[in-house]
């Protein structure tokens, strides 16, 4: 079977790091970044079957690159990674609540993370 | 105007001045109430002090009190009693020192008749009457400005309070937000190492470490209710709406080993003004310490009851536990300070906090046979 393409967008590149291992590990084909704007056409290459997005990145917040993503990857699969709290209302006030699979909240259990990728 | 018939000392020491004042006030009748002669400024003091006078007629040149001295004696005495002075000569220094001191009028002996003496007589009285007025309106104006600036000195003072707690809350907030992210790396690191390290005699420090990830996370979480400490928003609230929530959500927390039995004595609607938010904290908190009194327990119980006090609501939350020590009671609602292995000692001075923001109580009363919380709150919203 094809090994899943997951893309890690995160500010913290240690975590990134950590994650993208863990994930390849698991039989994932996991690339990550932590600099958006460098990083911008790896993001937009096509590929990627699934997205972990971290809500803020330097200079753009996950929504802004969650509607790029989208516009270009109208079938991956996009998580938030996130800390910050009330991110749930806040797609749902921007009406992207369809748009991501699940919010799941720093610190997170990376058994549980990779649970939820499994059944992607 | 005063129109009852008012009552004149006379203080004259000459007889036949006196007897000229007597003839003048004699030919106005019913207007005046009394008429009494003193010769001396201390037999007029003994008078005025046993008597009712409204109006003191003073000779300046008495044998016993000369000048304005006489005026300032009586004045000490009887700071009620209208004087007018009865002069020889038209000094017109005098007369202004006179009015000074609070004089109502002067009248220079042999230029008066009975109808400028009964007039002066009369304004005399009055001008005393407003300026009795006029200090009693001082006083409560006084009294008014002083109410009204304890007020705003309140206020400020709640001000202040009001936003040193939310520049605390936002300080605890952001810390505990920003701890997130460095956590979730390290618990990614944890389980790449045990994954890599396929060694089982490392396992219990990464467990150990994966431990205290979640402690740090309880204690992250812990400061942010902290953070959610703010003059309440204040809305109608079912409280028996939410203490049901709060019960499910203690229980699922807390996960006993034995099934607890919930008893509830609750009217059958209960609605207060409160902000809901940190209604459902309190209660949060003090049904998980309930639950986690009783975890151990095949027969725990807890028993939430609600009634209503006057103008406040009551609730009391009680379980079966094995109670708090007298030594530990006083603590309990210092912030940090806990019992319990896994407690970060911040939800029962939460509670007291929120209690308090909302002009409530809390009290706690333990004994062996268990821990009884009471929580009182004003129905209303206190204005």
């Amino acid at each position: 079977m094809k090994k899943k393409k997951i893309l890690i967008v995160d500010d913290d590149l240690e975590l990134s790091e950590e994650m993208a291992e863990m994930l390849n590990n698991e039989g994932y084909a996991a690339d990550h970044i932590s600099d958006v704007q460098g990083g911008r056409d790896l993001i937009l290459r096509d590929g990627y079957d699934i997205f972990l997005l971290d809500f803020k990145i330097k200079t753009m917040t996950g929504i802004d690159l969650l509607k790029e993503i989208r516009a270009k990857h109208p079938q991956a699969v996009v998580f938030f990674i996130s800390g910050k709290p009330g991110l749930a209302a806040l797609l749902a006030k921007e009406g992207l609540a369809g748009e991501v699979k699940d919010i799941i909240e720093k610190p997170f259990s990376p058994r549980l993370l990779l649970e939820k990728i499994d059944k992607c | 105007m005063i129109d009852r018939p008012f009552n004149i000392l006379l203080v004259e020491d000459n007889p036949g001045d006196a007897r000229l004042v007597r003839e003048m006030v004699s030919d106005c009748g019913d207007r005046v109430g009394k008429l009494e002669h003193a010769g001396r400024m201390d037999a007029a003091l003994k008078l005025l002090a046993r008597e009712q006078f409204d109006v003191v007629l003073l000779d300046i040149n008495l044998p016993d009190s000369g000048g304005l001295l006489g005026l300032q004696r009586i004045t000490a005495q009887n700071p009620e009693v209208a004087i007018v002075l009865l002069t020889v000569t038209d000094d017109e220094d005098l007369a202004i020192k006179a009015m000074q001191q609070r004089a109502g009028d002067y009248l220079v002996k042999g230029q008066i008749n009975a109808s400028l003496l009964m007039r002066s007589l009369r304004y005399a009285i009055e001008r005393k009457q407003i300026e009795a007025l006029l200090r009693r309106d001082k006083d409560s104006f006084e009294a008014l400005v002083r109410e009204r600036s304890q007020e705003l000195l309140a206020s400020r003072l709640e001000l202040e309070k009001s936003k040193r707690l939310s520049d605390v809350g936002t300080l605890a907030a952001t810390v505990a937000h920003e701890l997130r992210n460095p956590l979730a790396a390290i618990a990614m690191a944890a389980y790449n190492i045990r994954k890599k390290a396929r060694n089982p005699s490392l396992d219990s420090h990464i467990r150990n470490i994966e431990k205290k990830i979640n402690e740090s996370n309880q204690i992250i979480n812990n400061l942010l209710f902290y953070s959610r400490l703010k003059t309440p928003a204040y809305e109608t609230v079912d409280l028996n709406c939410i203490l049901g929530e709060c019960v499910g959500t203690a229980r699922s927390l807390v996960s006993p080993r034995f099934p607890v039995r919930v008893e509830l004595d609750l009217p059958e609607k209960m609605a207060l003004e409160a902000d809901p938010l940190q209604v459902r904290e309190i209660f949060a908190n003090i049904l998980s310490n309930a639950f986690d009194a009783v975890s151990a327990d095949p027969r725990g119980k807890i028993r939430i009851s609600v009634s209503t006090e006057g103008p406040s609501v009551r609730v009391v939350v009680e379980d079966s536990g094995p109670g708090i020590d007298a030594e530990t009671l006083p603590k309990i609602f210092e912030p940090f300070f806990t019992t319990k292995a896994k407690g970060t000692g911040l939800g029962l001075s939460v509670c007291e906090q929120m209690v308090g923001l909302h002009g409530g109580a809390i009290t706690v009363d333990s004994g062996p046979a268990g821990t009884v919380v009471g929580v009182t709150l004003p129905a209303k919203r206190k204005k």
